[in-house]
């Protein structure tokens, strides 16, 4: 039996090492020569910080982080507020009717992302869907064009986010012991006082959980922004893929990937750090 | 063990014989060229020869050439027409690399490059020498070359295959025909113009006829740099989309969200043909910047002589006829003829060309291009 035990923690190790030293490769390799060429004088090769000044002394270049940072944001917010009642329905769910409300969230993540952002292309213009629902609504007096605006982009990362949250928060939603809601319930507490005060604090950490992985992947999206911005809405995966592929700027590029990775890892952090502080206090 | 070394052997025998085919294409690299190459308007000239003498004549039989396109109608006339006459001539094999040219890529790659020939647009072919990615071209080993025009082989690093023009398409039914590049300044089009992004192709071409239009001068001189942003400030205004694909334009000119775009003659033209007869090309007082498309070959490649096979077959009378007639783009071989309806809808001929607008690129340096990008995203991308 000890022997068996042995052997599996045995095997259990290398399951971490090859992934790790996968990842070791493909990500921390590029990342140390990302952040070489930062701060490397692409004509000297001397250290040099310019690249980063130039980043921070231009108001453009910080409007376009705050620009990335606010629409991912954005995109959070409306995933959790679509995503949590979708998640909360699901994971009451039993048999084959779960089955089939897990199937249609995860189904737009079988269709390409490209393809996804074609069909908004085509709902978000002027002559678009979106415009005509909205006069109908009487939201918008005349047809407007939203492709090539800041909503565009939002509706488009919302799209992609929204399947990720939801799926992640089914599992915390589940993890509610059902006898903890009956027992607020039985206390006379309504629905709304015991979503607020029991089950919103409860699956917290799957809020937060599923909003960093939205605002991770929706701060780095490339192709939403390309084919919805219509050109205009500049963000900072387009700017470094501009300075790559056009200008040939590597070390710009380079710096503008750094201080994008290092503003979103500290919004991560600083989350993360808030939510367990918050926890611990409850 | 036995069962490696068959292998082995085996392996080496392909080995040799790829190297035999390899060691033949270099000798023989120009008759193909030679006997296939045929005017297709006059069917009286073509020479048809055996059919055993063909395929003892493939001298890059088993071999690959890479070559990237953009995709869309220019992809499809290579695809339908160059590839398949290209590889019974040669007897290679001929992949498409979708995409514009992947010039980073090919510097990051060194050596090793991923792809062998490239269709690049002024800008890239500048960049490609600029960045040492592309090679001096060998016209001395291309029979099509002496059928050039002397336009379009001015450059050692990239040999036009055809050009186009980059104008007005606007919306018949809905405006007057513009006159002027600055028509696009006209406030009754407040959100409904449709400019081309400086990385799409088209910024530049914008620019610069900013500058003639306002201030009878180009680009090339920088003092003129200041008024012509002003003047794309007063412009983005009237901006509806900053363009990056042409169909994007396409679609929104033909549901009318936009009225007047800058456009590609043979995009316009592919509009009317498919019976959007209320799309047309405007005929404009300060002339046209002319579009040339340019091949380049991988400074690197590994097959270099069907590299320059392909770039020979690309400037040849077939694949520039293809493209003159699929896609409107006017050839750079003066002995391609195309057929008189087809004409007007590009710039065909040398005195046609020689009225087209070129901006000299090579002009600016790299850190005034970086400027001039900056520039622009400040005035489209606020």
């Amino acid at each position: 039996m000890k022997q068996k035990e042995k052997k599996w923690t045995y095997v259990n190790k290398w399951y971490i090492i090859l992934p790790l030293a996968f990842l070791m490769v493909i990500y921390l390799i590029p990342l140390g020569r990302m952040l070489w060429l930062s701060i490397c004088d692409k004509e000297t090769g001397e250290y040099t910080a310019e690249y980063f000044m130039a980043f921070f002394k231009d108001g453009y270049y910080i409007g376009v982080l705050s620009r990335t940072l606010i629409l991912s944001l954005w995109s959070v917010v409306f995933c959790i507020i679509m995503g949590y009642p979708v998640a909360y329905k699901v994971a009451h769910m039993k048999g084959w009717k779960r089955s089939i409300a897990t199937t249609f969230l995860v189904l737009p993540l079988w269709v390409s992302i490209t393809i996804r952002m074609f069909g908004w292309m085509a709902i978000l213009p002027k002559s678009g869907v979106f415009s005509i629902i909205l006069q109908a609504l009487h939201i918008i007096s005349e047809p407007q064009n939203f492709l090539g605006s800041n909503v565009g982009v939002i509706m488009g990362l919302i799209h992609c986010g929204l399947p990720y949250f939801a799926m992640i928060m089914i599992s915390p939603i589940e993890n509610v012991d059902p006898y903890v809601e009956e027992a607020s319930y039985v206390f006379g507490a309504g629905f709304v006082k015991t979503f607020f005060k029991v089950t919103l604090p409860l699956t917290s950490p799957g809020i937060v959980s599923g909003a960093l992985l939205v605002f991770a992947l929706n701060t780095a999206a490339f192709m939403v922004p390309v084919m919805l911005g219509g050109g205009k809405v500049m963000v900072m995966t387009n700017m470094i893929y501009q300075q790559t592929m056009f200008i040939f700027d590597w070390n710009f590029a380079a710096a503008l990937s750094v201080v994008l990775l290092f503003v979103s890892m500290f919004i991560v952090t600083l989350s993360s750090f808030l939510s367990n502080k918050m926890r611990i206090q409850e | 063990m036995k069962r490696e070394m068959a292998m082995l052997a085996l392996s080496a025998a392909v080995a040799l014989g790829c190297i035999g085919c390899g060691g033949n294409s270099g000798k023989d690299e120009q008759k193909p060229a030679e006997t296939e190459t045929k005017e297709p308007t006059e069917s009286s000239e073509k020479t048809d020869g055996n059919a055993d003498d063909t395929t003892s004549e493939k001298p890059f039989a088993g071999q690959t050439v890479r070559v990237t396109s953009w995709g869309g109608t220019y992809e499809e006339t290579l695809r339908n027409i160059v590839k398949p006459a290209f590889e019974e001539r040669t007897g290679a094999t001929m992949e498409i690399v979708l995409g514009s040219a992947p010039l980073a890529q090919l510097k990051a790659e060194g050596d090793d490059p991923s792809v062998d020939v490239l269709h690049v647009n002024y800008y890239e072919m500048m960049n490609g020498k600029l960045l040492g990615v592309t090679k001096e071209l060998d016209y001395d080993a291309m029979s099509n070359a002496p059928d050039l025009y002397d336009e379009a082989k001015e450059n050692e690093y990239g040999v036009i295959t055809n050009w186009g023009t980059r104008g007005f398409a606007y919306r018949n039914d809905l405006i007057d025909a513009p006159t002027s590049w600055k028509d696009l300044w006209n406030p009754e089009y407040a959100g409904k113009v449709i400019v081309s992004d400086v990385t799409f192709g088209g910024g530049y071409e914008l620019a610069e006829m900013a500058a003639h239009a306002f201030f009878d001068t180009s680009l090339t001189d920088k003092s003129c740099w200041d008024g012509v942003f002003e003047k794309l400030e007063e412009l983005a205004p009237n901006v509806y989309m900053v363009s990056t694909q042409h169909s994007d334009t396409d679609t929104a000119l033909i549901n009318g969200d936009a009225v007047i775009a800058i456009h590609t003659n043979g995009r316009t033209a592919m509009l009317s043909n498919d019976g959007h007869d209320e799309i047309s090309y405007a005929d404009l007082e300060e002339g046209l910047p002319g579009m040339p498309t340019y091949v380049a070959v991988a400074k690197n490649t590994k097959v270099p002589e069907l590299a320059n096979e392909l770039v020979n077959e690309l400037i040849g009378v077939e694949a520039e006829y293809a493209y003159a007639t699929n896609n409107f783009y006017a050839p750079s071989n003066r002995k391609c003829e195309v057929p008189e309806e087809l004409q007007p809808f590009m710039p065909y001929g040398e005195e046609a060309i020689q009225k087209l607008i070129f901006f000299d690129q090579e002009m600016i340096t790299e850190e005034d291009r970086a400027e001039f990008v900056d520039r622009w995203n400040k005035v489209f991308k606020n």
